[in-house]
Parts: C-alpha cells; sequence; structure tokens
C-alpha cells in the first residue's frame, strides 16, 4: 500500500497519472495526513531539485581539449613521416642498385668504379646471387630493363613525393 | 549568419572542420563536468575524465547515427569512462552498478549536514552529494540535463523500469529526510 502510494505520488509530481488516478489520489490525500505530508516533501524536493544548476568547468578547458587534439594530430602526422622516409629510402636503395648494377655491367667486371675492394667484394656477391636468375648471360637486355625500370622508379618517386607534399600541405593548414 | 545547430556542428566535424569542434564542447561541458563529479565526487579527476571523455567524443564522433540526442549518447561515453576511472582507482564499484537494492544510510552525517546548513536547498544539495552514484546520477540527468527516464535508461544502461524505481526511490529518500527535518513546511 505504502510502496504503492510512494509509486502514484512520484506520478502525480511528474504529470504522469490519468484522470481517474487523479480522482483516486485526491481521494486518499484528503482522509490521509500521512499521505499529504508525504506529497508536500515531494513537492519541495522536486522545486529545488529544478534549481538544481550545472556547475562550471575551468576556464581554459575547451582550449586544454583542443590542444590535445592537434597534438596527437601532429604526433600522428610525425608517425606518417618515418612511414614515408622508410619508403623513400627503398626507393633510393632500388634505384642505387639497379642502375649501379646495369652500370657494373655495361663497364664490364673490371669497372675503375668497383676497384675498392669493399665495393668489387659487394658486387661480385651480387653478380653471383643474380646469376641464380641467369641473367648475367643477358647483361645487355638486363642493362635496358635495369635502365627503364630506373627511369619508371624515379618518376614514380617523383609523384610520390609530390602528392606527399600537397597532403602535408593541407594538412598544416588544417592544424592551423 | 545563423547560428549552427548541434546536428550543423557535428557534421562540420566529420567533414574535417576541426575547430568546429570547440562550440560542441562549451555546449555539452559544463553539464558533463557537472555529472561527472556527481560520480567521481572530486572536482580533478571530474575535469581529468571530462577530458578523456572530449577526447573519445572527437575520435568517435563519425559513429554517432543520431539515432540518439547526441546528449544521451555524450553522457553514455562519460558514465562509462567515470565508472572505469573508479574501477581503477579500487573502489567498490560493481557494488554500486549491479544493485539495484541500494543501501543509502546517512546516520551522523545527517546531522552534520543539517547543523551545517540553513536552508532546505543547501541542505538537500549537501546529501545529493552523499547519494550512491545512481541515484545521483539519475537525480542529475533528470532535473539538471532534463533527459526522459527512457534516455536516462539508455545512459546507465538499465531497463525503464528500473530506472524509474530508482528515480522514485532517490526523491522517497530527499523526501523523508526534508520531512524529518521540518523543511517541507518551510516552503510550501
Amino acid at each position: 500500500m505504502n510502496d504503492n502510494l510512494n509509486k502514484k505520488l512520484n506520478e502525480f509530481i511528474d504529470g504522469n497519472l490519468n484522470e481517474k488516478e487523479l480522482e483516486n489520489l485526491n481521494e486518499i490525500i484528503l482522509n490521509d495526513a500521512d499521505a499529504l505530508e508525504k506529497l508536500k516533501g515531494l513537492k519541495t524536493v522536486n522545486r529545488i531539485l529544478r534549481n538544481l544548476e550545472a556547475e562550471s568547468v575551468s576556464d581554459n578547458f575547451t582550449q586544454k581539449v583542443m590542444n590535445e587534439i592537434r597534438n596527437k594530430k601532429t604526433n600522428q602526422l610525425k608517425s606518417n613521416n618515418y612511414f614515408f622516409h622508410g619508403i623513400v629510402f627503398a626507393f633510393v636503395a632500388g634505384i642505387l642498385l639497379f642502375t649501379g648494377y646495369a652500370f657494373y655491367l655495361g663497364n664490364g667486371k673490371s669497372s675503375q668504379i668497383f676497384s675498392a675492394s669493399i665495393f668489387k667484394n659487394i658486387s661480385e656477391k651480387f653478380v653471383q646471387y643474380l646469376s641464380v636468375f641467369n641473367i648475367g648471360a643477358f647483361s645487355h637486355t638486363f642493362t635496358i630493363i635495369a635502365g627503364s625500370l630506373s627511369l619508371i622508379l624515379l618518376v614514380t618517386f617523383y609523384f610520390i613525393v609530390s602528392a606527399h607534399r600537397a597532403f602535408m600541405k593541407k594538412i598544416n593548414q588544417s592544424v592551423q | 549568419m545563423d547560428k549552427l545547430t548541434e546536428i550543423e556542428i557535428i557534421e562540420s566535424v566529420i567533414k574535417g572542420n576541426e575547430a568546429d569542434y570547440e562550440l560542441l564542447i562549451n555546449l555539452h561541458k559544463n553539464k558533463t563536468f557537472t555529472l561527472l563529479k556527481r560520480i567521481l565526487k572530486n572536482e580533478q579527476d571530474a575535469e581529468e575524465v571530462l577530458q578523456d571523455v572530449f577526447l573519445k567524443v572527437y575520435y568517435k564522433l563519425s559513429t554517432f547515427k543520431g539515432e540518439s540526442k547526441f546528449s544521451t549518447w555524450l553522457y553514455k561515453i562519460a558514465y562509462n569512462t567515470a565508472l572505469t576511472k573508479l574501477a581503477s582507482k579500487k573502489r567498490k564499484v560493481e557494488i554500486e552498478i549491479s544493485s539495484i537494492e541500494q543501501h543509502f544510510d546517512l546516520k551522523e552525517l545527517d546531522n552534520k549536514h543539517y547543523s551545517e546548513t540553513n536552508s532546505a536547498e543547501s541542505y538537500l544539495f549537501e546529501i545529493l552529494e552523499e547519494m550512491p552514484i545512481r541515484y545521483a546520477v539519475i537525480i542529475n540527468l533528470f532535473y539538471i540535463d532534463n533527459l526522459s527516464v527512457k534516455e536516462i535508461s539508455e545512459v546507465i544502461n538499465t531497463s525503464i523500469v528500473n530506472t524509474k524505481v530508482m528515480l522514485y526511490r532517490a526523491r522517497n529518500i530527499l523526501r523523508d529526510l526534508l520531512v524529518k527535518h521540518n523543511y517541507h513546511e518551510e516552503l510550501l
């Protein structure tokens, strides 16, 4: 009974009672002082709580969050940059290897460029490695292929760098 | 130029206009802060979690489908982040989370607050600070954020019926304390 009364009183406070339920509640309140007391109390609670206000967070809070977002973005850009540098390095290494090897084959194995012992050793090992694929026998053809591939790689590299610069410019503009 | 609506701001941020996110923060920071303070009972923790919440929301914004109000979605993230923070502090949060039959006994604290305050309002606000998390959250969302019972149930992830029961119970607790100190007469 008490629980039911409490429920009805709360529903009354929230305006959720229909006409019949209102009449019933009215009758209870008229005949029960305790119920009236409870209703008064609830009305008071409701009135006070309606005056509750939100508290203010510190003045520079918004700026702190925005700075954090920008810092995270910058850090992400930096890590993307490392990845980009890795790709550039791989491209440069590939181009150097191709052109180097083409040059080596084109000028004969006694090229002066490779006369230093360390380069000689490396280049000989590289040739031995490639001989597995039996391309040594087609040195002239390989020179042409290597030269063409180097050119393609250089052109691709140019476009990658251009695209990356455009992307960085756009990102920097959005961060500012 | 007319002010941007909340949905327009959200769309703008998703499109990449990061600066517009400031508007969204300014719209909701104080109410969310108050909610977090109710849960964490500490201003510093509340501000720290609030920052985490707005960072999370920024990165999740594209997943907001607009099926509920943005504030409901935001408060849900805030509520869960605050509970995680509480759990990390090794408080017995599971008792607070799972129990619907929450025991609330102020004992000597009631007399302390009653003697330290001089009006029904200030007394009630002090009591609100002592209430179990779920009750305090429901009161906060209902009265400060004007969320419906259904929306509150989405935020705290419980049924509408349970939410309503808890709202009524919280109000009854406050009412009984006011009646005990005859404050209800004072205001009528």
